[in-house]
C-alpha cells in the first residue's frame, strides 16, 4: 500500500497500478508504468517501470504526478493450452497453491500463489505428448504451511473422484514445506488405493527458467500415468542436477533441506523409484504396492485435536497439560534419541513422567516418535524409556514424527481412542519399515 | 577512407561493465577473488522460456530454448555456494558493493534513485543458473564530459557477473561458477557517440572514472563493453563483450561498413527483383554419392544429410565482402552454426577448396532449383540439425532483402563481430521477488558525496606536476594507478618517475617476454620498491631481473629474491675492490667504466660506479 499522501495523489488523477504516469521533482521528469506498492520497503516511493523495464521507486515528497494514459497490462499469464489426447493414458492434476503456483506479486513484494495449472503447462509443452491431461481442477491456491486437515480432506476426496472416474492417476500439486504431512494423510485416507497418487512441488518458483516444477511435473505426470503403482507418494528432485526426480513413499518421506531442489528424502526406506525426464521408471528398491482394479474409498473424518510438541533440554512437562486441558484427544511427543523425554532432572523438577501418566489417565493417546527423524524409537533399551512406556506412551516403530502425528489424528477420527492406541504401532499402509537396512540412512 | 558519420546517421551508444573490488559476492558470502582453484564438482540443469511480468515470452528467450542445451556448472570451495548453485535465495544485496557503485554513479553526476528495486533479467544461455541475472538501476540522468560535448549516462546500475563459459560439446555447455555474482556496476549511454574514434574515447573515460574510485577490480575480464551500432536503414545491433579498447574503433567502424554493406546488397537485390520466398530445402546426398570432397565424405559416411537451397538472384552476393573478413556467406554461416553445424558452403565460394566438382556443382544447382543469376547454400550435418540450420541460413538470407537484421553480435578476431542470437525483447525484467526494494538514504549520498575521489582530469593534473607529460598520461590511464598511489604513500624515498615507469614500462616488458607479472600481487610490488627506496637492498637495473623472480616464487621475500639470485648491491668498499681489479687491466677511465658496468651493473649503481673510478685519481 501507498503511503496516504501518495495515494491521495494518485486518486486525484485517477491514476492506476499499470497506467502511464511522470514523476516530476526538483526539475527532474520520471516516466514509467506505476506499480502497485510492495508491503516491503518504503511506502512514500512510488514504484515505475521504466521504459528500459526496470522498476526503480522515487520518493513522492516534493514530487508532482500526472497520468499519461492506460499503459500496460499487468499481470496476465499465457496459458498452456492441453489438448485431451485419448491414445495417452489420462491424468487428473489437482493444483493445491506452493512455491509451484507461484509468482512475484505486487502486493507483498514477495513471492504469491497465483499460476494457474495452465499458466504452468505453458512452459512444458511435453507434457501433452506423455499424458492425457483429462482434467485440471483447483482445490485452492494456498501455500503449505497455511494446509490442515481441510485441506487433506479435500485433496483426499478429489483423488478418489478422479480414480474412480477413470484417471490412471493423480497429480497433486502443493507447497513443499508441509507436502509430507499432506502426502501422509492421503496414504491414510485413501483405502483400496488401487493407482498413484502423486505429489508434486517446486523449490523455484514456475515463473523462472531454472525452476524444478517442470521436471517434477513431468515426472510425476509419468509416475501417474504409468507407474505400476498403488501408492500416495512424493516425486522431486533426487539431485541438485536436473537429472531425475526420487517417488518416494508417503508416509516415509520428509523435507529435509530448507531450499535445495532434492529436499525430499526417503526416511528410513529405499525410493520406491527413480524417474526420468524422459519418462523412464525404474525401480529402487522401497517397498510399494502395485496397480490393482478397484474403487478407492476415502476415509477422511479426522481428529484436528492433536498436537506435536518437541522434548528438548529444560522443556517444561506442562504442554501436555495444556494441551489436555484444551480437550486435545491426542499428542505425539518429538522425544530425544531412542524416544525419551525428560525423567530424572537434577533437580528432580520437570520430569514429564506424571504429567504423561496422567494424561493417558484422561483418555489422551500419548506417542513418541524421534527428533533425530532416521531408525527406530525402542521403549525398553533404557530405564528412562521403560518408565516413559510404563506411564502409557506408546513408541511409534520408525515413523517420523510427522506421519506418526498425522496418523494418530486419523486414527483418532475413525476409532475410539484404545483402538487408536492399539493401531499407531501397527503397520497399516507402509508408514513403518519392519527391517531398516544399512542403506537406508541419509539416502 | 574517412567515413562522413553524420552523414551516415550513425548512433552508437556503449555499456560498460565493470566488476567492483568487494570482498564478497552481490547476493552471498563467497570470495570474489579470482584466484585459481580446483573445481571440486559440478551439476547439471536445464531451463525453459518463462513468461515475463507482463505476459509475453521473450523471442530471445524462446531462440535459447529451442537449443534445448544442457548445462554443466564447475563448483569451486571458495568462490561458488548453493546461492550460486541457485540451490538458497540470495542473500541481502551486498552494501559495501553498492557504495562503490554509488561512488560511480555520483561521479557520473547521476541522480540516485530513492529505492532501488533488484531485477530478474530473463537470460536463458545457461550463464545463470537461476536463468536471469540479478540487476537494479540504481542511478538516472548522469552524464560524461567528452571532447565532443557531453555524453548523457541514463542508467547506471549494480547487478551480478554470470558464469564465465568453459566450453562446448554436444548438446552441453560448460560454466564455471566462481564468476557468478561478482558484483558489476553497469553504465550505459545514450546513442550520443559521435563516431568510432569517439566511442573509444567515452569507453576509456568511463574506465578511468572506475579507476579513480579505487573500488574495481583490475586485470584481463574485469572490465566489457557492450556496443550499440546503427546507421540509417541499418539496424541496432549491440556487440557483446570487447574487451581490447585499443580496437575498439576498429571494431566499431567495421561494424558501420557491415551495415551499409548488407543496404547496399538490399539495393541490389531490388534491382534484380529477387523476393522473398519460402524454402525449398532437399536432400543432395545422392548428387555426392562418389564424391571427392573429404569434408562431404565425412558427412555421407557418418549418415548425415546434406541439405541445399536455392537463393533465387543472389548470385554473387554471398562472396560480397562486408567488411574486412566477413561476407554475407559469413553471416548465412554463423545462422546455421547457431543450429549446431559446422556452416556452410555456398556456390561464391571456391569449389577446388572443398575438393567439389563442377558435375557435383551443377547436380546440386538442379536439386536445388538454382538456375543462373542464383546462389546456392549447401549443409551438412546430422537430422534434424541440418535441416533446421538450413532453415535458419535461408532465413538470414531472406533477412538480407530487408536490409540489416537486429542482433546480438560477438567480438570474433578482435575487430570483427559474429551472430550470437537475436536482440532481446523489452519483456525480461521483472522484479527479483526474493529481495526486498532497497532504500538508499539522503545521508548516504551525502557521505558519499563527501568523499568522491578526484576525477580523471584532476588526477592527471596532478601527475604532470611529478612526472614527464607522456609518463602522466600513460599513468592517468593505467590500471595501476592505484598501486602508484600507495607506493608514493607509503614507500619512504620513493622516486615517482621510477615508480612509475617500472609500473608502466619494466611491467609491459616483462609481461612481453612471458613473464606472467599479474602473480606479483600489489603488495609485493610495495614490497620491492621499499626493498629498493627504503632498504637500498639492489641497484636499479637489477628491478626487471628481482621482479621476475618474485614472479618465479611468490611466496618468497623481497630481500630473499635479491639474495638468491644475488642481486644484493655492492658496498662502496666492493665497488672500489671491483673498480681495483678491473683497473690492472686498463688505464682509460671511460674504458674502465665500461668494463666496470659490464661486470656489475646489475649490483651497482652507474653513478656509484663512476664515482669509485673518479676517486681513483
Amino acid at each position: 500500500m501507498y503511503s496516504d499522501a501518495v495515494q491521495r495523489a494518485l486518486d486525484s488523477i485517477e491514476a492506476k497500478p499499470g497506467n502511464r504516469v511522470r514523476l516530476t521533482k526538483a526539475g527532474k521528469a520520471y516516466e514509467g508504468i506505476l506499480l502497485p506498492r510492495p508491503d516491503v520497503g518504503d511506502e512514500g516511493c512510488v514504484v515505475l517501470k521504466l521504459s528500459s523495464g526496470y522498476n526503480v521507486g522515487i520518493e513522492f515528497k516534493g514530487a508532482k504526478l500526472e497520468r499519461l494514459g492506460e499503459g500496460a497490462k499487468l499481470e496476465s499469464f499465457p496459458l498452456g493450452k492441453v489438448a485431451p489426447n485419448p491414445g495417452l493414458p489420462s491424468v487428473s492434476f489437482v493444483s493445491t497453491g506452493g512455491t509451484i503456483a507461484s509468482r512475484l506479486d505486487y502486493v507483498t513484494g514477495g513471492v504469491r500463489m497465483a499460476m494457474t495449472p495452465e499458466e504452468i503447462f505453458f512452459a512444458i509443452p511435453e507434457l501433452a505428448d506423455r499424458v492425457n491431461v483429462s482434467s485440471v481442477s483447483q482445490l485452492s491456491n494456498i501455500a503449505s504451511e497455511d494446509m490442515g486437515f481441510r485441506g487433506w480432506q479435500s485433496m483426499a476426496e478429489a483423488a478418489a473422484r478422479e480414480l474412480n472416474s477413470g484417471a490412471e492417476g493423480v497429480v497433486i500439486t502443493h507447497g513443499t514445506d508441509t507436502m509430507h504431512y499432506s502426502s501422509a494423510a492421503l496414504s491414510f485416507m485413501l483405502l483400496n488405493l488401487t493407482k498413484p497418487v502423486v505429489f508434486v512441488g517446486a523449490q523455484r518458483s514456475s515463473d523462472r527458467g531454472a525452476s524444478d516444477a517442470f521436471m517434477n511435473i513431468l515426472c510425476g505426470a509419468s509416475v501417474a500415468a504409468r507407474g505400476d503403482f498403488a501408492e500416495v507418494g512424493i516425486c522431486m528432485h533426487a539431485e541438485p542436477d536436473d537429472s531425475f526426480c526420487l517417488f518416494l513413499k508417503g508416509t516415509k518421506a520428509r523435507k529435509m533441506h530448507t531450499s535445495r531442489r532434492d529436499a525430499f528424502r526417503p526416511i528410513n526406506c529405499k525410493p520406491i523409484a527413480r524417474v526420468f525426464p524422459d519418462g523412464r521408471i525404474e525401480l529402487s528398491g522401497g517397498a510399494h504396492r502395485k496397480r490393482a482394479q478397484g474403487e478407492v474409498a476415502a476415509a477422511t473424518r479426522f481428529e484436528p485435536k492433536v498436537a506435536l510438541v518437541k522434548a528438548y533440554p529444560g522443556s517444561l512437562p506442562e504442554i501436555i497439560g495444556f494441551y489436555s486441558s484444551k480437550g486435545f484427544k491426542g499428542i505425539v511427543i518429538e522425544g530425544t534419541g531412542l524416544g525419551h523425554v525428560p525423567t530424572q532432572t537434577p533437580d528432580g523438577k520437570d520430569s514429564w513422567i506424571p504429567h504423561v501418566a496422567e494424561a493417558v489417565k484422561s483418555g489422551m493417546v500419548v506417542a513418541v516418535a524421534s527428533q533425530c527423524i532416521y531408525g527406530r524409537t525402542n521403549p525398553f533399551v533404557y530405564r528412562n524409556l521403560r518408565l516413559l512406556s510404563g506411564a502409557g506412551a506408546v513408541h511409534c516403530e520408525d515413523m517420523t514424527p510427522e506421519t506418526a502425528f498425522v496418523k494418530l489424528g486419523w486414527l483418532l477420527g475413525n476409532n475410539p481412542p484404545e483402538e487408536a492406541k492399539k493401531m499407531m504401532p501397527l503397520n497399516l499402509v507402509g508408514e513403518i519399515n519392519p527391517r531398516v537396512r544399512h542403506d537406508e540412512f541419509l539416502v | 577512407m574517412a567515413l562522413d558519420y553524420a552523414k551516415l546517421g550513425f548512433k552508437c551508444g556503449i555499456e560498460i561493465h565493470q566488476r567492483l573490488a568487494s570482498h564478497e559476492k552481490l547476493f552471498c558470502a563467497c570470495a570474489t577473488q579470482n584466484e585459481s582453484e580446483e573445481s571440486d564438482g559440478s551439476l547439471e540443469r536445464r531451463q525453459r522460456a518463462v513468461a515475463g511480468e507482463l505476459g509475453a515470452v521473450d523471442a530471445a528467450a524462446v531462440h535459447e530454448q529451442l537449443r534445448n542445451r544442457k548445462f554443466v556448472y564447475a563448483t569451486y570451495p571458495s568462490f561458488s555456494c548453493d546461492v550460486d548453485e541457485d540451490q538458497e535465495p540470495p542473500h541481502a544485496l551486498n552494501q559495501d558493493a553498492l557504495d562503490a557503485a554509488l561512488q560511480v554513479a555520483l561521479m557520473l553526476k547521476s541522480d540516485v534513485v530513492d529505492e532501488a528495486q533488484v531485477m530478474r533479467k530473463a537470460v536463458l544461455d545457461g550463464s545463470n543458473t537461476g536463468g536471469f541475472q540479478r540487476t537494479a538501476v540504481i542511478a538516472l540522468d548522469g552524464k560524461l564530459d567528452t571532447s565532443k560535448g557531453t555524453v548523457s549516462i541514463p542508467t547506471v546500475s549494480i547487478e551480478e557477473e554470470a558464469s564465465a563459459i568453459q566450453g562446448e560439446r554436444s548438446g552441453e555447455v560448460l560454466y564455471r561458477l566462481d564468476r557468478l555474482g561478482i558484483p558489476l556496476v553497469e553504465i550505459g549511454t545514450a546513442p550520443e557517440i559521435a563516431s568510432p574514434e569517439h566511442c573509444r574515447e567515452v569507453a576509456e573515460r568511463l574506465g578511468m572514472i572506475l579507476r579513480a574510485t579505487g573500488r574495481v577490480q583490475r586485470g584481463i575480464g574485469t572490465i566489457r563493453q557492450d556496443v550499440n551500432v546503427s546507421i540509417r536503414d541499418g539496424a541496432r545491433v549491440e556487440i557483446k563483450g570487447a574487451q581490447d579498447l585499443g580496437r575498439l574503433s576498429a571494431l566499431v567502424e567495421n561494424e558501420v561498413l557491415r551495415q551499409a554493406a548488407l543496404v547496399k546488397i538490399r539495393g541490389e537485390l531490388e534491382k534484380r527483383g529477387a523476393k522473398e520466398c519460402a524454402l525449398e530445402a532437399v536432400d543432395v546426398s545422392r548428387a555426392f554419392a562418389g564424391t571427392q570432397s573429404r569434408l562431404l565424405r565425412k558427412s555421407l559416411d557418418r549418415k548425415e544429410a546434406l541439405i541445399a537451397f536455392g537463393l533465387a538472384r543472389f548470385e554473387g552476393l554471398l562472396g560480397a565482402e562486408l567488411c574486412e573478413g566477413r561476407r554475407l556467406g559469413s553471416e548465412l554461416s554463423d545462422y546455421a552454426k547457431a543450429q549446431g553445424v559446422g556452416g556452410i558452403i555456398h556456390g561464391d565460394e571456391d569449389m577446388k577448396k572443398y575438393g567439389i566438382s563442377e558435375g557435383e556443382v551443377k547436380a546440386l544447382r538442379e536439386a536445388a532449383g538454382a538456375g543462373a543469376g542464383d546462389a546456392w547454400v549447401l549443409v551438412a550435418g546430422p537430422e534434424p540439425a541440418a535441416r533446421n540450420a538450413a532453415a535458419a541460413a535461408f532465413g538470414r538470407a531472406m533477412q538480407a532483402l530487408r536490409g540489416v537484421p537486429e542482433e546480438t553480435r560477438k567480438v570474433v578476431n578482435d575487430v570483427q563481430t559474429a551472430y550470437m542470437r537475436p536482440l532481446p525483447g523489452g519483456a525480461r525484467l521483472y522484479p527479483e521477488t526474493d529481495l526486498p526494494p532497497v532504500r538508499v538514504s539522503r545521508a548516504r549520498i551525502e557521505k558519499l558525496e563527501s568523499v568522491l575521489p578526484e576525477m580523471p582530469e584532476e588526477t592527471l593534473a596532478w601527475l604532470k606536476k611529478t612526472l614527464n607529460s607522456d609518463l602522466a598520461e600513460k599513468m592517468a590511464r593505467s590500471q595501476r594507478l592505484p598501486l602508484f598511489r600507495r607506493a608514493l604513500d607509503e614507500v619512504k624515498g620513493a622516486d615517482a618517475t621510477l615508480v612509475a615507469a617500472t609500473l608502466e614500462e619494466t611491467l609491459t616488458n616483462l609481461k612481453r617476454e612471458g613473464v606472467k607479472v599479474e602473480l606479483a600481487g600489489d603488495d609485493k610490488l610495495l614490497e620491492i620498491f621499499a626493498a629498493y627506496f627504503s632498504l637500498r637492498l639492489f641497484a636499479k637495473a637489477a628491478m626487471p631481473e628481482i621482479i621476475r623472480g618474485a614472479v618465479e616464487t611468490p611466496g618468497e621475500s623481497a630481500a630473499g629474491v635479491v639474495e638468491r639470485l644475488g642481486l644484493r648491491r655492492m658496498t662502496a668498499e666492493e665497488i672500489r675492490a671491483a673498480v681495483r681489479a678491473e683497473a690492472k687491466e686498463t688505464g682509460d677511465k671511460g674504458m674502465l667504466l665500461k668494463r666496470v658496468m659490464a661486470k656489475h651493473r646489475l649490483r651497482a649503481e652507474g653513478a656509484e660506479m663512476a664515482k669509485a673510478i673518479d676517486s681513483l685519481g
